[in-house]
């Protein structure tokens, strides 16, 4: 083969070439499921709440300097010679009422408690959750990807009215030759591409398994031969519910997981990339 | 213009999602259809991966990276479809030999030919990483960030499947004398 002839320009050639154009009936039929389907957030418990307490934190203070600066112009003594700012105001007047600063952090509302028990038959654990919330046990493997609450592959536990909006997913699968670090490694890789994982990750331990925790959602753990991946989610979209169910809840979650690897229902190796 | 877009999409403007979409859709087009060697497969891809974008969207937390997190997506739907392939594979369609946009001068029909069947014998995970690597020119680690792939592995995977490949255009070339004819 001369250079003329080189196989990785040929390779590179050939892949210059190909279909460049979507159709716009693709385009018409994203646009129908998009007008369709509700955003989803994906933001870890504690994270947004976090934040929302600070802002809500500085939103109050800002407002009640606000309102002092607004009574004290309205109730103060007028300008000499009667050309203050507010020339017509009556002694009559009342305070402008200061605008509330309760914010969702005031009071968050004390988390249910974990009373009621889900034992996966597929995957080997048992974990307590509050009385009310759904689960919904896996009807298909985890073979690869990120189980969510739209799909079958992961036992989901969810809250009776907000649903997609907050629960508790679980799954496991061999580690497939694996060592345990490694598929744990591999794991909080691909949580991490799909932003389902903040960092600094740190080291956690679940039932006596090892494996780690994002910062802001996730814990993935190796027991035996078989890898488990514990993922919460909360909506950002009503940060009180965050603040209720904010990363000490899912603290506690996590320390009611009980593994149970030789009761799994074993599937082919993963064959995540 | 595109943060700008993705910024309004993840507030939930579906217009500005769709000229968000119409932004990209080519390039993921161009993409998904070099990793399946399947046109319809491809289109199925991408629709599923724009989708997927759609809903996922506010998760996104810095919008001048949606084109390579769109990508993440677009890799993951096209496995996904890949594995539809396999189990319904009565069903494939073969890309069309039409469907070159730019052809290069440099290869004959019978380059093609060779190339596509040796293509094909890779795995839709090899595919992926020379896809990136060659068409968009990326480096090793922004193959393994769109392809969700350590960066170790990533660089063996394209070794590999550049291995793969030649051996496979090689062994064609052997096994066919009007090919051997033109490579040698």
């Amino acid at each position: 083969m001369t250079a003329s002839r080189d196989p990785d320009r040929l390779i590179h050639a050939y892949i210059q070439e190909g279909a460049e154009h979507l159709q716009d009936r693709v385009y018409d039929a994203v646009r129908a499921e998009v007008d369709r389907k509700r955003q989803r957030v994906v933001i870890g418990p504690w994270r947004t709440p976090i934040m929302n307490r600070i802002t809500a934190a500085g939103l109050g203070v800002a407002a009640v300097v606000v309102a002092l600066v607004v009574g004290i112009q309205l109730l103060g003594p007028p300008a000499p010679g009667g050309t203050g700012a507010f020339p017509s105001a009556e002694p009559s007047a009342t305070p402008t009422p200061s605008p509330s600063v309760a914010s969702p952090s005031a009071s968050p509302a004390a988390p249910p408690a974990l009373t009621e028990t889900f034992t996966s038959e597929r995957y080997g654990f048992s974990i307590l959750y509050p009385a009310g919330w759904v689960t919904r046990p896996a009807t298909e493997p985890w073979t690869s990807g990120i189980p969510d609450f739209g799909k079958n592959d992961g036992d989901v536990i969810y809250h009776p009215t907000l649903q997609g909006d907050l629960w508790i997913m679980v799954a496991s699968q061999p580690q497939g030759g694996k060592g345990e670090d490694q598929w744990v490694d591999d794991l909080l890789t691909e949580l991490i591409s799909e932003d389902f994982c903040d960092t600094p990750l740190e080291d956690v331990t679940i039932d006596g398994a090892r494996g780690r925790e994002c910062a802001s959602s996730g814990a993935a753990v190796s027991a035996g031969d078989r890898g488990y991946l514990i993922l919460p989610y909360v909506s950002g979209d009503d940060p009180a519910v965050g603040v209720t169910y904010d990363r000490a809840w899912f603290e506690e979650v996590l320390a009611t997981v009980q593994l149970q690897p030789e009761d799994a229902l074993d599937v082919a190796p993963s064959a995540s990339p | 213009m595109q943060v700008g877009l993705v910024e309004q999409a993840q507030r939930g403007d579906a217009e500005a999602f769709d000229s968000l979409a119409r932004l990209v859709g080519d390039r993921c087009l161009a993409i998904a259809v070099r990793i399946l060697r399947d046109i319809d497969l491809a289109e199925d891809a991408v629709q599923a991966a724009l989708i997927t974008a759609w809903t996922e969207l506010r998760a996104l937390r810095d919008p001048s990276r949606f084109e390579p997190w769109l990508h993440r997506i677009l890799t993951n739907a096209c496995y996904a479809e890949a594995g539809r392939r396999k189990r319904w594979s009565e069903g494939l369609r073969i890309l069309p030999g039409t469907s070159s946009d730019t052809p290069d001068d440099y290869l004959t029909v019978d380059d093609r030919d060779l190339l596509e069947r040796a293509l094909r014998r890779l795995t839709v995970q090899q595919r992926a990483v020379l896809v990136f690597h060659h068409y968009l020119g990326l480096s090793i680690s922004e193959v393994a960030a769109r392809t969700g792939l350590p960066v170790g592995t990533a660089k063996s995977r394209l070794h590999h499947a550049t291995r793969a490949l030649r051996a496979s255009i090689e062994a064609d070339s052997r096994a066919t004398p009007h090919s051997q004819e033109r490579l040698a």
